[in-house]
C-alpha cells in the first residue's frame, strides 16, 4: 500500500504559500528521480510498486527506478534506459514496457527478472534512415493485445501498433507531418488517439508548427480529426483519455483544460486555470496541472489542484524553482512537473524542484479536497 | 622507459589470466566488474594514465544500448561505475598526466571533464553553439576527443542533419572554433601530437538522414590545418575507399592507417613516403611509440564466415607475428550489439608496456591486457 505519510522513504515538504504538504521520495536510487509523464500511470493496482524515471546528470538518459512499498526499497535497473516517455506499467503485474533504439522491451519488477525484447522495428521500415523515436509513450490496447507506436524515421512519421505476443509491427498511417502522443483507447481495442506535433526538418533544422492537434484512428485505418482545423487547434496540447473511454481531455494553452465527448462532439472548458499539463481523477471531478511551465525560465512554475465541485483552486507548489542544471538547457530530461492522479486517485504524483534536484513527490488528494472546501474525497 | 607504478596485472586480484590455446600467449582479463559488459577504449585513445594508477573502461548494461564509463583504481583496488558519464561514439579521452577523463554527448551538445575520484564533480568544458547546427538534429559532436599539442584545445567533428563540421573547442573558455565544413561525412578527427594547428580527419560512409540512401567514402584521409581547407593526403589514390582506421605516430611525423586489402601503412607527412609495414594488419591496427611493434584485430568485419577473427602482434624487428587471441569469438547477435562497437581495438598503453584490447572469450565483452615484453620474447626466437 502506498502511504508516503508514514513511510521513511518519503520526507514531507510544505508549500510556504498554500500550506499544502507534499511527500518527497528522498530515498534515492539515482541523483535525479522524476514522476512518469502524466499519461502513463506508474503505480500498480495493488500499490506495491511505483516506477520512476532515474537520471544521472549530465548523462542525458533516463533509466527506470522502482519503489517497492512492501519491502521498503528503492532501486534502479540500469538495463532499462529508455527514450522519450515510453515506459508503461502493467497495473496488475507491475511489469514495465519501454522502448530504446529500435527495440520494444519488457521487464518484471523483481531484481531477478530479466529484460525481454518484445519486438524490433524491421529493416523494411527503417530503410537505413535515422530513427529518432519508436514511441512517445506506450499504451496497451483494451484487449491487451497491442502496444501503440508513433515512429519518427528520417522525414517520415508513422502511427501503428506492435503485437505483444509476436512482435509484429503494423503501420496504420504515415505522414510527412509529425505524429506523436499516440494512446490506445482504454475501452476500444481498435481505437487510438494520436496528435500532430511540431517538428524540425532533419536536414535543415527548419521548424514546422502543428495546425490541428487531435486525431483518432482505427485499426482499419479509418481516421478523423476531433476538430476542424482552426486558430484554436494549433493551441491544443497535452491530451489524455478519460478512463471510461468516452471523452478526451486536453489543454488549450490560452483557454484552459477542456473535455471532449466522443459521442456528441461536445466540448467544455472545465478548468480555465489549467493551461499547460493537466490531469484529472477518474471521475473527472478533481484536476491537477502544472502552469507556466513553458515560461519557467522567466518566472517560477506552479503545480495546482482544482476542485470542480467547489470551483476552488489551490497551489500544491506555488513557485517551483527552475530545473537545475543541466535540465535547464534542454529537454533531455523533460523536467516538467507533469502531475497525475495515482493509486486510485488517492494521490497526485509530480516532479518537484524544491530541493535543487529533480524529485518525485506525492500529495494526498484528501488534503487538497479539504483545503478547497469540498467533501470527502475518494 | 615506462612510468607505470601501479598496473601489474600478473599480481593483481582484479585480473584473471587467460591463455590462448594455440599461441600460448597469456592475457590478463579484468575480472573486477562495474557493469555486465566492459570494453577497452577505441584504439586512438589511451585509457590508462602514464603512472598506471587508473584504468577507465567503457561500461554497458545491455539491453541499454549506451555506454557509460567505469574506472578501476589500482592503488586502492576499487572499481566503480561512473553513471553520469554516458557518452556517444568513442569520445572519451583520458588526460594521461592526471587520469581525468573528457567525453562528449551530442544530445546535450556538451563536452565534459571529470576526475577519477569517487566524488570528483563533472565540469562542463563547453557547448556547441546554436549557429553551428541551427536546430538540426546533432548526431555527433566528437568521434574521439584529443588534445592539441599545446593542450589548449579539443578536436570536435560534428554531424548535424546533413552537414558536417570540424573544429576545436578551447579548454579555457569553451569557445568552439569551426575550421571547415563539409557536405559529406567527415569524422575520426585527431589532433597532431606535435602541431597544435593541425588535425587528421577522415571521410566516412553515411546514410542520407531522410531517404536512407547509402553513400560510400571515396578518399579517406585528410589533413586539416587551422585557417585552411582540409586537404587529402592522397589526392588521386585508387585506394581511397579501402583505407581506414588511421592514427598519428607518436612523433607526429607520420600518419598510420590500414588498407583493408593490403595491410597496415605509414605515411610520412614531410616526404609523402608510404610504406606497407604489416601486411597482416588489415582492420584496426596500432603501433608503439617507436613504430616498431604493431598490434591489430584482423578479419573483424568478416566474422567467422570466412576466417576466425584474431588479435595479432607483429614484431617489426624480426618480421614475426603471433596471435594474442587466435580465435576471438564474434559477439552474438551482431545487429543487437552494433551499438556497442564490440571490436578488439588493441592498442599500446603505459609507454608500450602493455597492449589492451576487448576480449570476448568469456561470451561477453571484457577488458584484457597482455604484456608486450612477453610478445617480444615469443617473436624473437
Amino acid at each position: 500500500m502506498l502511504h508516503p505519510e508514514s513511510s521513511p522513504l518519503f520526507t514531507p515538504w510544505t508549500d510556504p504559500v498554500s500550506g499544502v504538504t507534499s511527500y518527497i521520495l528522498t530515498t534515492r536510487c539515482a541523483p535525479w528521480q522524476q514522476a512518469f509523464y502524466f499519461t502513463n500511470n506508474p503505480v500498480t493496482t495493488d500499490e506495491r510498486y511505483m516506477w520512476l524515471y532515474a537520471a544521472y546528470p549530465p548523462s542525458p538518459y533516463h533509466a527506470l527506478g522502482l519503489v517497492d512499498t512492501l519491502e521498503g526499497t528503492v532501486r534502479v535497473y540500469p538495463e532499462t534506459a529508455f527514450e522519450a516517455e515510453s515506459p508503461w506499467v502493467d497495473p496488475k503485474t507491475g511489469e514495465i514496457f519501454w522502448t530504446v533504439g529500435r527495440d520494444i522491451l519488457r521487464r518484471g519488477p523483481r531484481p531477478e527478472d530479466k529484460a525481454v525484447r518484445i519486438g524490433r522495428l524491421p529493416d523494411e521500415i527503417l530503410q537505413g534512415r535515422v530513427l529518432q523515436r519508436v514511441v512517445t509513450h506506450l499504451t496497451r490496447s483494451a484487449d491487451g493485445r497491442l502496444l501503440n507506436i508513433d515512429i519518427t524515421i528520417g522525414d517520415r512519421f508513422m502511427v501503428g501498433a506492435v503485437e505483444i505476443e509476436t512482435g509484429k509491427v503494423d503501420i496504420w498511417f504515415q505522414s510527412e507531418k509529425c505524429l506523436r502522443h499516440g494512446q490506445f483507447s482504454p475501452t476500444d481495442p481498435t481505437l487510438m488517439m494520436f496528435c500532430e506535433d511540431w517538428w524540425r526538418d532533419v536536414k535543415t533544422g527548419q521548424h514546422h508548427p502543428y495546425r490541428n492537434r487531435l486525431w483518432m484512428i482505427r485499426e482499419n485505418r479509418e481516421m478523423w480529426p476531433l476538430f476542424a482545423q482552426s486558430e484554436r487547434t494549433g493551441r491544443h496540447s497535452h491530451e489524455w483519455w478519460a478512463p471510461d473511454g468516452k471523452s478526451i481531455w486536453c489543454v488549450d494553452y490560452d483557454l484552459g483544460t477542456f473535455q471532449y465527448d466522443l459521442a456528441t462532439g461536445k466540448h467544455e472548458i472545465i478548468w480555465p486555470g489549467g493551461t499547460c499539463h493537466s490531469h484529472a481523477s477518474a471521475d473527472g471531478q478533481h484536476l491537477a496541472g502544472d502552469i507556466g511551465t513553458y515560461q519557467w525560465n522567466q518566472k517560477p512554475c506552479r503545480v495546482a489542484y482544482f476542485n470542480r465541485q467547489t470551483g476552488k483552486e489551490i497551489d500544491i507548489a506555488a513557485a517551483l524553482p527552475p530545473p537545475p542544471f543541466p535540465a535547464n538547457i534542454g529537454h533531455y530530461y523533460h523536467a516538467h512537473p507533469h502531475p497525475q492522479f495515482v493509486a486510485g486517485d488517492r494521490y497526485v504524483a509530480y516532479t518537484t524542484t524544491v530541493n535543487g534536484v529533480l524529485d518525485l513527490a506525492l500529495v494526498p488528494l484528501a488534503d487538497l479536497v479539504r483545503l478547497t472546501g469540498g467533501g470527502a474525497s475518494r | 622507459m615506462t612510468r607505470n607504478r601501479y598496473l601489474h596485472p600478473e599480481d593483481s586480484p582484479l585480473f584473471s589470466p587467460w591463455t590462448d590455446p594455440r599461441s600460448g600467449v597469456v592475457s590478463y582479463i579484468l575480472s573486477a566488474r562495474v557493469a555486465p559488459w566492459q570494453q577497452s577504449f577505441y584504439f586512438t585513445n589511451q585509457p590508462v594514465p602514464f603512472d598506471g594508477r587508473y584504468m577507465w573502461v567503457y561500461a554497458s548494461c545491455p539491453p541499454t544500448p549506451f555506454h557509460t564509463l567505469g574506472v578501476v583504481d589500482f592503488k586502492t583496488g576499487e572499481a566503480r561505475l561512473v553513471p553520469e558519464t554516458a557518452f556517444k561514439e568513442a569520445s572519451p579521452m583520458v588526460d594521461l598526466e592526471t587520469g581525468e577523463v573528457y567525453w562528449a554527448h551530442p544530445h546535450t551538445r556538451e563536452v565534459y571533464r571529470r576526475g577519477p575520484g569517487k566524488d570528483d564533480p563533472v565540469q562542463v568544458i563547453g557547448q556547441v553553439p546554436w549557429e553551428t547546427f541551427g536546430g538540426r538534429p546533432l548526431h555527433r559532436i566528437s568521434t574521439h576527443l584529443s588534445f592539441s599539442a599545446d593542450r589548449k584545445w579539443l578536436n570536435l567533428d560534428i554531424e548535424a542533419g546533413d552537414t558536417w563540421h570540424a573544429g576545436a573547442m578551447e579548454l579555457a573558455t569553451g569557445k568552439y572554433e569551426n575550421w571547415d565544413s563539409f557536405d559529406r561525412r567527415f569524422n575520426h578527427s585527431l589532433f597532431s601530437p606535435v602541431d597544435p594547428d593541425l588535425q587528421l580527419i577522415a571521410q566516412d560512409w553515411w546514410n542520407d538522414v531522410k531517404t536512407g540512401v547509402h553513400h560510400r567514402y571515396v578518399n579517406r584521409i585528410y589533413l586539416l590545418r587551422r585557417g585552411e581547407k582540409a586537404q587529402p593526403i592522397y589526392p588521386n589514390s585508387e585506394r581511397g575507399n579501402r583505407i581506414s582506421h588511421e592514427w598519428w605516430g607518436a612523433d607526429g611525423s607520420k600518419v598510420w592507417y590500414v588498407d583493408y586489402d593490403l595491410g597496415t601503412f605509414s605515411y610520412e607527412l614531410a616526404s609523402g613516403a608510404t610504406e606497407c609495414v604489416w601486411p597482416g594488419g588489415t582492420c584496426h591496427s596500432q603501433c608503439d611509440g617507436a613504430g616498431l611493434l604493431l598490434t591489430g584485430d584482423i578479419n573483424t568485419y568478416k566474422g567467422q564466415k570466412e576466417k576466425p577473427v584474431r588479435i595479432g602482434f607483429f614484431n617489426r624487428h624480426t618480421g614475426k607475428e603471433i596471435d594474442v587471441v587466435s580465435d576471438w569469438p564474434v559477439p552474438p547477435m551482431r545487429a543487437a550489439v552494433s551499438g556497442y562497437h564490440v571490436h578488439g581495438h588493441p592498442q599500446f598503453i603505459c609507454d608500450g608496456e602493455f597492449i589492451t584490447y576487448s576480449s570476448t572469450v568469456y561470451g561477453r565483452p571484457d577488458v584484457a591486457l597482455v604484456r608486450v615484453a612477453d610478445l617480444v620474447k615469443l617473436t624473437s626466437a
